[in-house]
């Protein structure tokens, strides 16, 4: 530990206690620790407003934050690197990871929330960092009024509950709409996620603007044999029966089959039973408008269902891309300066944006037909 | 000069994060089991299985060079390759079951425990504040890290009724998540924004995108001898500094802040579907490691739900079966008039009869 951070108050009370302390990483990077004990000290934020800055040859991906307390530093720039989908990063990128911030950087790297890496670093550094980081197959981008990163979650290659490709959909709209990820020319932010399934684990229909889910349409396998073994080995039947939200789980005494007027196949009972797996009909449900910000006038709030169910055949995803892209255009042509997604699709209607995209409306999008005339 | 053009236009292809041997079993895993905590196990059809150790990391991802080169060594050593969690936590897949020992001991004694996962906290997820934001009305990663040591022993063990995920967002722009969480805590300022005529006039500023974006109309514009300045209506305020993001050389805040408290926010769709978390305890002081009155109130919430949740139950659905005005009374949450909405925004008044005591 450099003695620096030593003589700083709350900065040494921070590297106390069992769990791993973000203190320590500070102190064990260039990061000026100085200027957060300040912004602790003082029960205020050392840093003022800065924002995203133009460096001609990186028209997004590059931000400053602007400091008040210009002895100590004069201002901290960073770079925000777009992340391999589903957060998978290998020993080998980590290792180029941190090797580009010891080089170009103050040696420290930032797991952004919302699903980007942080490099803090000086405008001079950041034309040869980009150049470093692009010849390790990373580059920057999502910052300012763009398309910001396509994230994922882990995937079938990790997970047993995945219905389709989540990583491989967000790489694929990922690279074909790269240009607006790099060029800011949007009237806000839009952030867009991808989750292999309903328990959407990245909680894409929360946090993205845009988030399209894995979801299946026909009802949840069960294996009979399957089934049986694992009551033998303890499986608790009746609390499986009970978990059913819908009450969609019917037991006849020797065999289980699933009411398909009831089922609303979310994924309780595949959670719970390894002998019930996920409907083979699979696809994508398309929600759009979340956001976590209490910004604009409908605050925090979840997407609206435009889509509920787009079919994947073959990993051919350009029928989503299509989509997609289709409605960015008609939000950008429509959209007042900094309206979200959810915003405008509040003031126009989930309806408006459908027909306008030339979709069908289907009942499922409703909880029910509207009960005011007006 | 012969160097390509910028920018170079690459998003980068997650399957080359993944060695081809895990790549090639993608879609083969039928179930998984929590062996211990932060221990994964995943089953292929054919009987194969893959190991997966989730640890915590320091609040908000924030890692020096020299961590993530161990990390780098931890998967070089033990595992396949690694993932950053949507929770700015980290795992090891495909762990050698040989090994696993070995690397849990390493990671314990480096100060990177295993955990977090099933019913278990799980990794407390919060923006970056005072470390490198200027918009922060808190220091969220210190509050994280103050509430990870508290609870530290419930990261390591799973034995609360299900899941607990807390997120903590610095300011009313929620980039931690504070609103989406089983508990959340949101950062706030505790008076409108000002402004400073003088400076409001020297700065060019958007006026139009100024009085546009106040979610509430409480930006009021007036004609003086050298331009348009703009007064902020008090009572219409609902603090989200949204007015102070686009003219920062004209609007500041006073800064003096506290920090609300949220309970029930959950994603999946599972039961009711995505929901935001609700506000239980408003103006909760939050100075610098000055946390007590937070903790104190986190803990009221956990040990309520520990004692009468029935297993597997989140806390959104804990609240759901035994009522709101229970949950207030049990956990000391105050009268009706703070958690109430602004009068602009009554959506979560009882519009049926159905009430529970």
């Amino acid at each position: 530990m450099p003695e620096a951070s030593q003589k700083y108050t709350f900065c040494r009370t921070l590297l106390n206690g069992p769990s791993p302390s973000h203190v320590r990483e500070l102190g064990n990077s260039r990061y000026p620790l100085a200027m957060y004990e300040q912004g602790l000290a003082a029960g205020e934020s050392a840093y003022d407003h800065g924002g995203y800055i133009n460096i001609p040859e990186l028209p997004s991906g590059v931000g400053v934050r602007n400091s008040c307390r210009p002895e100590i530093i004069e201002e901290s720039a960073y770079l925000r690197i777009l992340q391999p989908a589903g957060g998978w990063l290998s020993a080998g990128t980590l290792e180029k990871l941190a090797a580009c911030a010891e080089t170009y950087g103050k040696s420290l790297i930032h797991f952004t929330s919302g699903g980007t890496i942080e490099i803090y670093t000086t405008r001079e550094q950041m034309v040869p960092a980009v150049r470093e980081l692009n010849a390790a197959g990373l580059d920057v981008g999502s910052t300012g009024n763009d398309l910001r990163c396509l994230t994922a979650c882990c995937g079938p290659a990790r997970c047993d509950a995945a219905l389709i490709d989540a990583p491989a959909l967000a790489t694929y709209l990922g690279q074909r709409f790269i240009d607006e990820q790099q060029y800011p020319g949007y009237p806000q932010k839009v952030k867009s996620g991808v989750s292999g399934c309903p328990n959407d684990c990245t909680r894409a229909m929360m946090q993205k603007d845009h988030s399209f889910i894995g979801v299946y349409r026909d009802l949840p396998q069960i294996n009979s044999e399957a089934l049986l073994a694992w009551q033998e080995a303890g499986g608790d039947l009746k609390g499986l029966l009970a978990s059913c939200p819908t009450e969609a789980l019917v037991w006849t005494g020797s065999t289980l089959a699933v009411d398909p007027q009831k089922c609303w196949h979310c994924m309780v009972c595949i959670n719970l039973c390894p002998a019930i797996r996920p409907g083979r009909e699979r696809g994508v449900a398309w929600v759009a408008g979340g956001k976590y910000g209490h910004r604009g006038p409908q605050g925090p709030m979840v997407g609206y269902v435009l889509v509920p169910f787009i079919p994947i055949k073959d990993n051919d995803y350009t029928t989503i891309g299509d989509l997609f892209g289709a409605f960015l255009e008609l939000w950008a042509d429509n959209a007042q300066k900094k309206e979200r997604v959810g915003d405008f699709i509040s003031r126009v209607g989930p309806l408006w944006v459908i027909k306008e995209l030339g979709l069908n409306a289907v009942p499922q999008i409703l909880i029910s037909p509207g009960r005011n005339g007006f | 000069m012969n160097t390509p053009d910028l920018p170079a236009g690459i998003m980068p292809d997650y399957r080359r994060e993944i060695p081809a041997g895990l790549l090639a079993r993608q879609g083969s895993w039928i179930w998984h089991e929590i062996l211990q905590p932060g221990v994964i196990r995943h089953l292929a059809a054919d009987g194969s299985t893959l190991l997966t150790v989730r640890i915590l990391l320091p609040p908000n991802g924030l890692l020096s060079a020299a961590t993530l080169r161990r990390l780098a060594g931890w998967i070089r050593e033990y595992a396949l390759t690694g993932r950053r969690t949507s929770r700015q936590g980290f795992e090891f897949v495909g762990v050698k079951p040989e090994k696993l020992e070995k690397l849990l001991a390493e990671l314990e004694a480096a100060g990177f425990p295993a955990g977090g996962t099933g019913k278990s906290l799980h990794q407390v997820k919060c923006c970056t504040s005072f470390v490198h934001c200027q918009n922060a009305a808190v220091d969220a990663p210190s509050i994280a890290k103050v509430i990870t040591d508290f609870f530290y022993r419930d990261f390591l063990q799973q034995e609360l009724p299900a899941p607990l995920k807390i997120s903590i967002g610095g300011c009313p722009n929620q980039c931690g998540g504070g609103v989406e969480a089983d508990i959340g805590i949101l950062g706030w300022y505790e008076s409108v924004p000002e402004v400073d005529e003088e400076r409001f006039l020297a700065a060019n500023i958007d006026i139009g995108l100024l009085v546009s974006w106040c979610p509430t109309g409480a930006i009021l514009t007036r004609q003086v001898k050298d331009g348009m300045v703009v007064s902020i209506d008090a009572d219409r305020c609902v603090r989200c500094t949204s007015c102070v993001q686009v003219a920062p050389e004209g609007i500041s805040l006073k800064k003096r802040s506290y920090v609300d408290i949220a309970v029930g926010g959950h994603g999946g769709n599972s039961y009711s579907g995505p929901e935001m978390a609700a506000v239980v305890f408003t103006r909760i002081p939050a100075r610098p490691l000055e946390y007590k009155a937070i903790i104190d109130r986190i803990e009221a919430i956990i040990n309520y739900w520990r004692r009468s949740g029935k297993p597997g139950e989140r806390l959104a659905g804990f609240i759901e079966r035994t009522g709101w005005s229970s949950f207030l009374e049990a956990i000391g949450a105050g009268g009706v008039e703070e958690p109430g909405d602004k009068p602009s925004l009554q959506t979560n008044f009882r519009r049926d009869l159905h009430f529970r005591y």
